[in-house]
């Protein structure tokens, strides 16, 4: 039944499909089904600037194939990658669509500098992969340790996520079509009260502050019966304005093949995703639909020119259209609506007018059905062209290769706002209803801006050299290299204040590969970057990484083993750098910049000042990097792989705070950032996979991933501290800091003879914090900023696992994908869990508050109707554990017998079903761990068919 | 041929890729250079009011928001999270000090080293004016005065570190790097001597008076002020008695070697005498000591010798304005203690202290005194003007400015003197110039007679100046009656109290009188005042905090970090 619905809906594609002539059967594998090589035979991967065989790699890279990041359906492919790839921590992003932004650390954090992010590289140059869809990746590849990274020089020391598209084969045409469908409900929503609880809980919070009830028992009645909708409204708020659900599809057409001259892979795809606030567009003039459209484009086209010349075209490109009601950002409508008490006023007046008074800025609902719309449209495009040259009549294996690329991306806002009346309801003295207005009614005015743009190109130029002579196995590499930034409101890493200057890079990078008898393997690689930013003459930076590897497997003593079919031992160890230092551009030359005004004459005339700025770091320099690693691959039995990377990085030259370095009295006005810092980073990744013989029916196999990276800031020049707690050294990046609590005060005895706030009136229930510091560096009795301390762990975790399996068996398929993190911690706060505060709502997780009843049970604090600075704090009270384990994507599948299919011209068939987030096991009931706060996280249910011909 | 063509194409392909990767530069600039900055005459005079901006301001000195009188027995601050709290519990060393300078001072002193090497008038390019020669005269005339305000503003920079940290690393040029392992202290003899012959050598070349729109300049009149300041404070009790730091292997850092302290009183009598004998500056007393502090034009300008300028801003009014006026926070809440200096007026001959044992004083205790404890303390029931409202102040308990309302004053009283009443702080509106007067005339005659007293009591030079002080226009007290030495000084020392009162004076005068042990460690009172009917109040002074005075408070310490790195800098005694 299925087939035949999804069928009938993708008629018109089929049709189209249809007009386009076929060629021969060709045997594919559904793409669910993961294949392992074992062993690693000449299979290659991606490596910087090249590829290489996977057997004979001596450093530490982690692949996935772009077809495993198309099975959790959602909008952004930043969000797929969670889990994936071993090494890869990813902080999952918002799934507003369009506007996620994860953050990705290759082996965790490695430094507290400006930036910890890895180098995005697509193709070969710098890019962006956000707006990439995983129909055209053919591998993204995270390159993890010295060896692998030192290519890049002064930008590998985070990490090199490489993303390679996809490229044309020699062969016949095939045309694939996929089609998915599906809908997308959120994994949990903000549980607020209704108006009878919130009411009555607001009046006990009056009471705690020594208040009368501000609702009477008629009130409160009304509440409960809901028989005075307009005096005594009862809004859910999140009902209003968002929809159970809302529809995600995608379509990809794309081509591929070749001959001995072109190759080539072309590729259409269309994404479209509506979001989840209800169609206000189709009943108000005024308001429009949410829509987030993206159309990507590629064209990947390799030629042969001849013997000696081949050239190769990679244009790739998407054009995105985003459409909101009111704001294209949700975030103020999602702060709002954690804020609005739901009896705060009606959705609109018996008058037709919007509910709304003067203490909150607005109406939701109004917001989003009057006050226009906003749309962005963004375009990228991201392309390269690529010369080679078989030099092998200078020497044989030589070759060289040009190669130019040009990015630009531009994004612009249109909007069409205006704003409304909204009006507050209540009765004179008469009993008249009366109405008060807020807020001006305006017609629709048109907003244009520019939201972003980059323009950027870089030249590459390569040698390449690769030769066997016997038993010894040359290959080598030399590069050069530039990147421009012209226009660079992206450019990678930057801080905003500098983003205006055009930015640019020079450097090469060189690397040797020695492979003995297929044994023993040697590689020196190098990278040689410069960057403007730095003072002339300390410009370049050259980093260099060594490796070797011996694979025991192909020693006499092992081969032909039955239980051990590859075993490689490898070891790296190497130097690379950072450039994206943070602080100001230019810092090696002094500045001179206006400063504090003064007055002067009897008219206290204002005048200006010059003064030395900053003090200058003439020698301000890159971050660097010394990465160990070790690692281990084997395949066991003809069934099992086993890899293992232990590793260790030490980070240093990180800009820091000289406070501890300079003295005041040298006058400096601001103390310059020195190079001093240091950060130690230490951590394995292993991975462990299963698979059946591929040449059995019933296939399964499974693959188990687990990393652990734990950080320590080992030096951060911090000023001088009485209070030992108050020092960042020797805690991870990002620790958080806060008061511990030491739960609810439960008397008055115990509050008087207690450490707490000054300026603020303490009573039972409210939250008691430990005295840890004072002024004088010992406990004082007061708490305050001296008695911040680290509590829980960082919001990165420390260990990631992904647990991957699957099993195909005539045409069947199934693939299940779990993630899981731990060692990391969130903390709740805001209007959505701070009960009351900012004149807001109240949520069920404040139900059991302290009471003097409930003293004993009590894991909320009293409530209280004034904005309590006691209770509302960042305190290890409001911090949870945020470990989790969720099920990102399972996908059921099947395949159509290929001979009933080639009677109608399809080579392949397979329909599935599909599903997203379908479950999370985690410690925080309040929310979905990984969106405690605004858009909320989703889970799809979706249904896709692929053909090919 | 064929394959060499190849080679010739592959080769060319090469050189046109390496040849576009062009040299690293900046590509543009938008800083100045010191070059731009120095060849520039508005942008050196830029530098200058640079110098002039890092004058503190005392109205927000502790934590953007507390005055140095709340350190000391004349105020205590309201907000308990004010950091100025620390200071009164003793809670502070060299690691945390709210009332720090050290910084800043510094910057300044640098500040003034760079401009003293950019600023000279054969460096500065003044081509622009040669065209016209008395223009091109003025300007050279401009510059070379501008090197002596500079150096005056050091001076002032360098005595304001001197009275915290007794000797200081003294420089003239900025100090870089490669200067931190041979830093070290300067004597405090050498600093004092220091900052005395350059203010000589400003007081000659710096003129008496400015036009109307460089009013605000440093003058002669202010570096003699600095002088006459500075040496009082080199023949108080504190710099010449390193006893109080017995042990401290560096006395010489805290005080100057033992010798005449007659002849040291006797130069710091001469300097105040300098100031007041200036022929050709217009100074005299202000007629009204109210807006002497919140105008600086006008009648208060010749009493204003010196004083640190600033743009309207109602900030100080947020702060300080009574907790019933609209947006008020109480802020710096005057002590019953300050408030009993004020003498009582019994006729126009005759004035005695204030005393609670007398039955008349504490009915009616704010009746008949000294005219300046009502134009600088808003007393209870006296009227107070803010944010569109004028009335009477209610600091009884239970009133609309009194206690239990939270944050309402803890003494009873709330500050009146710079406070711009008028403001109206509801809508953000009202705002007021608030200048900070460093030095008037009315310290310089106190200056004198305290430094005479000294080395050559019943001098009649002493009453005329300590009475021309108490007979001010609007202030007309009775003059000071004869006494002996130690009488006149406590008399002196009150005078300086009630005068000076709020302009962080002091937390000074009693270190240097080594009184603070006394007075600053001993707990502050306030009044509680019971409303008994419509008019009537009964009042009772009670002990309201104590506070923590030790003797390394005499001094502030070396802030650690800078003892940690430079090594060669020694700590004050007992921190």
């Amino acid at each position: 039944m299925k087939r035949k619905i999804a069928f009938y809906k993708f008629l018109p594609a089929l049709c189209f499909l249809g007009l386009v002539t076929g060629a021969g059967a060709q045997m594919v594998v559904p793409d669910s089904v993961q294949i392992i090589n074992l062993p690693p035979g000449t299979e290659e991967t991606y490596i910087g600037f090249g590829k290489q065989s996977k057997r004979i790699i001596t450093s530490a890279i982690s692949t996935v194939k772009g077809s495993e990041l198309r099975k959790p359906f959602t909008n952004s492919i930043a969000n797929t990658l969670a889990g994936r790839l071993p090494g890869l921590t990813v902080n999952v992003g918002s799934n507003d669509p369009g506007s996620a932004s994860p953050t990705l650390y290759v082996r965790g954090i490695n430094t507290y500098g400006f930036s910890a992010s890895p180098l995005i590289i697509i193709d070969g140059f710098l890019g962006d992969y956000t707006q990439l869809v995983p129909e055209e990746i053919e591998e993204i590849s995270v390159l993890k340790d010295a060896s692998a990274t030192a290519v890049y020089g002064m930008r590998g020391a985070n990490g090199v996520v490489q993303v390679t598209t996809k490229k044309g084969h020699r062969g016949p045409l095939v045309v694939s079509f996929t089609a998915q469908y599906g809908f997308q409900k959120p994994t949990a929503l903000p549980k607020f009260l209704d108006a009878f609880n919130y009411a009555n809980l607001y009046n006990e919070a009056l009471a705690n502050d020594g208040k009368p009830a501000l609702y009477s028992q008629t009130d409160l009645d009304h509440y409960r019966n809901g028989t005075d909708p307009v005096f005594h409204p009862n809004v859910n708020w999140y009902k209003e304005v968002l929809r159970q659900s809302a529809p995600l599809s995608n379509y990809t057409l794309n081509f591929s093949g070749g001959d001995n001259t072109v190759r080539y892979f072309l590729l259409l795809n269309a994404l479209g995703s509506e979001g989840l606030y209800k169609k206000f567009g189709n009943d108000f003039d005024e308001s429009a639909n949410p829509v987030y459209n993206r159309y990507n484009l590629r064209g990947n086209v390799d030629v042969t020119l001849s013997k000696v010349f081949s050239a190769q075209l990679n244009i790739g490109g998407s054009i995105e259209d985003k459409k909101n009601p009111g704001d294209l950002s949700t975030s103020a409508n999602f702060g709002l609506l954690d804020r609005l008490p739901p009896n705060a006023f009606p959705v609109t007046n018996p008058n037709g007018t919007f509910g709304g008074n003067g203490t909150y800025a607005g109406n939701p609902y109004a917001n989003l059905t009057s006050t226009g719309f906003s749309t962005s449209n963004g375009s990228v495009l991201q392309s390269s062209f690529k010369m080679n040259a078989a030099l092998d009549m200078i020497t044989k294996g030589l070759s060289a290769t040009a190669a130019v690329a040009f990015n630009n991306y531009y994004e612009a806002g249109s909007n069409k706002r205006k704003s409304y009346v909204r009006s507050s309801v209540s009765k004179n003295a008469l009993g008249d209803t009366v109405y008060t207005s807020f807020g001006q009614k305006t017609s629709l005015s048109p907003e244009e801006s520019v939201l972003n743009q980059s323009q950027n190109y870089s030249i590459q130029g390569f040698l390449n050299y690769n030769r066997t002579f016997g038993q010894h196995g040359i290959t080598a590499m030399a590069m050069f290299n530039t990147d421009n930034y012209n226009i660079n409101r992206n450019y990678p890493n930057t801080d905003v204040a500098n983003q205006s200057f055009p930015f640019k890079t020079n450097g090469g990078a060189a690397r040797v590969t020695y492979v003995n008898k297929d044994r023993y393997i040697a590689e020196f690689s190098a990278g040689v970057t410069g960057t403007e930013n730095f003072a002339d003459g300390k410009r370049y930076g050259f980093f260099p990484a060594g490796s070797i590897g011996w694979i025991a497997s192909n020693e006499s003593f092992l081969k032909g083993s039955k239980a051990i079919n590859f075993f490689k031992i490898r070891a790296s160890y190497g130097l690379v750098g950072n450039e994206a230092i943070g602080g100001q551009r230019f810092m090696f030359a002094q500045r001179y910049p206006f400063g504090a005004s003064y007055w002067f004459g009897t008219n206290n005339t204002l005048v200006n000042s010059i003064s030395e700025g900053r003090r200058l770091n003439p020698d301000v320099t890159w971050e660097k990097e010394k990465k160990a690693n070790i690692g281990i691959e084997a395949n066991l039995f003809n069934h099992i792989g086993i890899v293992v990377d232990v590793f260790k990085n030490n980070r240093y030259d990180i800009l820091a705070s000289a406070a501890a370095t300079l003295p005041s009295f040298l006058g400096f006005n601001g103390l310059p950032d020195l190079n001093i810092g240091t950060v130690e980073n230490k951590g394995f990744e292993a991975t462990l996979r299963y698979n059946t013989d591929v040449k059995k029916a019933f296939q399964v196999f499974a693959e188990a991933t687990v990393f652990y990276a734990k950080n320590k800031i080992t030096y951060r020049g911090e000023a001088i501290e009485l209070n030992q707690n108050l020092y960042r050294t020797g805690w991870p990046v990002g620790q958080t800091f806060g008061l511990q609590a030491l739960g609810l005060f439960q008397s008055d005895a115990e509050i008087a003879t207690s450490a707490k706030p000054l300026g603020i009136s303490i009573k039972p229930g409210d939250i008691r914090y430990q005295d840890i510091g004072g002024p004088n560096g010992v406990p004082d009795g007061v708490i305050d900023g001296n008695d911040v301390t680290a509590i829980g762990k960082s919001e990165t975790p420390e260990w990631t696992a992904g647990f991957h399996t699957g099993a195909s068996f005539k045409g069947f398929d199934i693939d299940l994908f779990f993630q899981g993190v731990t060692g990391v911690s969130r903390s709740l706060g805001g209007s959505r869990y701070y009960a009351f505060q900012n004149n807001g709502q109240i949520g069920k997780i404040a139900l059991n508050r302290w009471t003097p009843q409930t003293a004993a049970t009590a894991d909320y604090p009293r409530l209280s109707a004034n904005n309590n600075l006691n209770n509302y704090r960042g305190s290890s009270f409001w911090q949870r554990d945020a470990s989790f384990i969720k099920l990102r994507n399972a996908e059921i599948g099947y395949t159509l017998a290929t001979k009933t299919m080639t009677k109608i011209g399809l080579t392949q068939t397979r329909i599935f079903v599909n599903g997203t987030n379908l479950l999370a096991f985690d410690k925080i009931k309040e929310g979905d761990v990984e969106a405690l706060y605004g858009y909320p996280a989703l889970r799809t249910v979706s249904l896709g068919v692929k053909v090919q011909l | 041929m064929k394959t060499i063509k190849r080679i010739h194409i592959a080769v060319l392909l090469l050189m046109v890729t390496l040849v576009s990767c062009e040299k690293l530069d900046r590509e543009l600039e938008t800083d100045l250079t010191l070059q731009q900055v120095e060849r520039s005459f508005p942008n050196v005079q830029n530098m200058l009011n640079g110098l002039y901006a890092e004058l503190r301001e005392g109205f927000q000195e502790i934590g953007g928001d507390a005055m140095m009188a709340s350190t000391t027995d004349e105020a205590e601050h309201t907000n308990e999270n004010s950091s100025v709290q620390a200071f009164n519990q003793g809670a502070w060393n060299a690691v945390t000090n709210p009332a720090e300078v050290w910084t800043q001072y510094f910057r300044a002193i640098r500040k003034a080293n760079i401009f003293l090497q950019t600023a000279a008038p054969e460096k500065v390019n003044l081509d622009a004016f040669k065209t016209d020669q008395t223009t091109y005269g003025q300007r050279l005339a401009e510059v070379a005065r501008w090197r002596y305000e500079a150096r005056f503003l050091r001076a002032f920079y360098y005595f304001e570190l001197i009275k915290r940290y007794g000797g200081i690393p003294l420089t003239t040029v900025p100090l870089s790097e490669a200067d931190i392992p041979g830093a070290q202290r300067n004597t405090l003899q050498q600093s004092i001597q220091f900052v005395s012959d350059e203010c000589d050598s400003a007081a000659l070349n710096l003129p008496l008076t400015y036009p109307a729109g460089e009013l605000g300049r440093a003058t002669r009149g202010a570096a003699l002020a600095l002088k006459s300041r500075l040496l009082l404070y080199a023949a108080s009790d504190l710099f010449n008695t390193p006893s109080w730091a017995s042990g401290y292997a560096n006395p010489e850092l805290i005080a100057l070697p033992a010798g005449d302290r007659a002849a040291r009183w006797k130069a710091a009598a001469d300097a105040a005498k300098a100031v007041i004998d200036l022929a050709g500056t217009g100074y005299a007393l202000a007629p009204n000591y109210r807006t002497l502090f919140t105008t600086f034009t006008g009648t208060s300008a010749p009493e204003i010798i010196f004083t640190r300028r600033n743009g309207a801003s109602n900030a100080f009014e947020v702060i300080n304005f009574p907790i019933g006026y609209d947006r008020g926070n109480s802020g710096t809440t005057p002590t019953q203690d300050l408030v009993d200096a004020y003498e009582v007026k019994v006729s126009n001959t005759s004035a005695v202290p204030f005393d609670w044992n007398n039955p008349a004083h504490a009915a009616t205790p704010y009746a008949n005194r000294d005219p300046r404890l009502g134009l600088s303390v808003v007393t209870n029931a006296s009227s107070f003007n803010g944010s569109g409202t004028n009335r009477p102040v209610e600091t009884f308990t239970g009133g609309k400015d009194g206690q239990p309302i939270p944050n309402a004053t803890k003494t009873g009283y709330y500050l009146r003197k710079y406070v711009a009443e008028g403001t109206n702080l509801t809508n953000n509106t009202g705002s007021a110039i608030h200048s900070w007067i460093y030095f008037r005339l009315a310290e310089i005659y106190l200056n004198y007679a305290e430094a005479l007293n000294e080395y050559a009591p019943g001098n009649a030079d002493i009453k005329i100046n300590v009475d021309r002080v108490r007979t001010r226009t609007g202030v007309a007290m009775p003059p000071m009656p004869a006494g002996s030495q130690s009488e006149i000084r406590q008399r002196i020392r009150n005078e300086r109290r009630v005068e000076l009162a709020f302009e962080d004076h002091r937390a000074w005068d009693t270190r240097r009188w080594m009184t603070a042990p006394a007075i600053l460690g001993a707990s502050v009172r306030g009044v509680n005042i019971t409303k008994t009917g419509a008019t009537t109040f009964t009042y009772a002074p009670f002990v309201l905090e104590p506070r923590a005075f030790e003797a390394k408070m005499y001094l502030f310490p070396i802030p650690q970090t800078d003892l940690n790195i430079a090594k060669g800098l020694k700590q004050n005694p007992l921190w």
